[in-house]
């Protein structure tokens, strides 16, 4: 947490109400206490997400939408390392099995950190009601296309699919 | 036909349909792509893939590539992209990028060569189409505009551009 939000150095809980538990993240600086309800939208989303990471025993397959909602870019690389604790556990000296992690971005940055592994990325193309999905890695002379430029700008130019369509 | 557009804005992207459609003389179809790029950078930065996925991936026939002059070198006939003489105008941007990777492709499978077409779209020639359109004297200060005029073409070629260079600075604006 010290990296995400270094801002707060502790987690504590108390009872907003009876039968309740509520979370409350303690100021590194004053020593304030901010309660659940007064966390901004991004700080939520980085404790559900470590925690997620560091269950010791979490769910076999793990659904996220909108994972990079409310954070800024510069944590999207930690929420990567997230993501990958949670499907590569020996990569961080655990020995519980693999989790299957699914998760959405509209987030070009984060597809970003996903360049060199587009056999992980999945585009949605969206035509009227229908949504098709295609790996990454499976379009055709997608190393060509993509060249040195960021995956995000050549996906953002259609080329690739993974836009709306009109119906 | 069946042509692609590769421009800033669906907006570009509609109007570079009706004129294309004029220019060719016959309606387009669509193809199985839907371009576009954010912003200049981004244009620039996807140009070369998005080329290259268009004649690789694509059922297009012809691609159209058009950016904005914004306040860069409108480009020149004397222009020659191969011997760096154009630096700072974007249509030899365009052509450099277009040259470099159409001679590392493959050819296509069981279509013909992609055609292409590379615009710039000055501002002065944009304010010009709206006086006109606004009813406005068409008599403008400075230097007479479309030096060279737009180039017409009944038929997109392998490489062929459309153009409307001005002498007049990309900051002029219309009076009132």
């Amino acid at each position: 947490m010290c990296r995400w939000l270094p801002e707060y150095d502790h987690i504590l809980f108390d009872k907003p109400g009876q039968g309740q538990k509520g979370i409350v993240l303690r100021t590194r600086k004053g020593g304030h206490r901010i309660p659940a309800k007064d966390l901004s939208q991004g700080t939520l989303v980085a404790l559900a997400l470590l925690t997620l990471a560091y269950l010791p025993e979490p769910p076999s397959v793990i659904g996220l939408e909108e994972i990079d909602r409310g954070l800024h870019p510069r944590l999207l690389r930690h929420l990567q390392d997230a993501l990958y604790r949670l499907s590569y556990p020996e990569s961080c000296g655990e020995k519980r099995p693999a989790i299957q992690v699914i998760a959405t971005t509209h987030s070009p940055y984060l597809l970003d950190l996903y360049r060199d592994h587009p056999e992980e990325v999945v585009l949605a193309q969206k035509e009227g009601l229908e949504v098709q999905f295609k790996r990454l890695s499976d379009i055709a002379h997608y190393e060509e296309i993509l060249g040195d430029a960021p995956l995000s700008e050549v996906w953002y130019s259609g080329v690739l699919g993974g836009v709306s369509v009109k119906p | 036909m069946r042509v692609g557009f590769y421009c800033e804005s669906p907006a570009d992207r509609a109007a570079l349909a009706v004129f294309t459609a004029a220019i060719l003389g016959q309606p387009l179809e669509s193809i199985s792509m839907d371009l576009e790029a954010h912003s200049v950078p981004g244009f620039f930065n996807a140009l070369d893939g998005v080329f290259r996925g268009v004649h690789y991936n694509s059922d297009a026939e012809a691609l159209i590539i058009v950016v904005d002059s914004d306040r860069t070198e409108p480009h020149e006939l004397t222009h020659d992209f191969q011997k760096d003489t154009g630096i700072g105008c974007r249509h030899c941007k365009i052509a450099q990028i277009i040259a470099r990777a159409r001679n590392q492709l493959k050819p296509r499978q069981s279509q013909a060569e992609l055609k292409i077409a590379i615009g710039l779209a000055v501002p002065s020639i944009e304010a010009c189409a709206w006086l006109a359109r606004t009813n406005r004297s068409a008599k403008l200060p400075g230097k007479p505009v479309g030096r060279q005029g737009v180039h017409r073409s009944p038929s997109l070629s392998s490489s062929e551009s459309f153009m409307a260079p001005t002498d007049r600075q990309s900051s002029w604006r219309p009076n009132g």
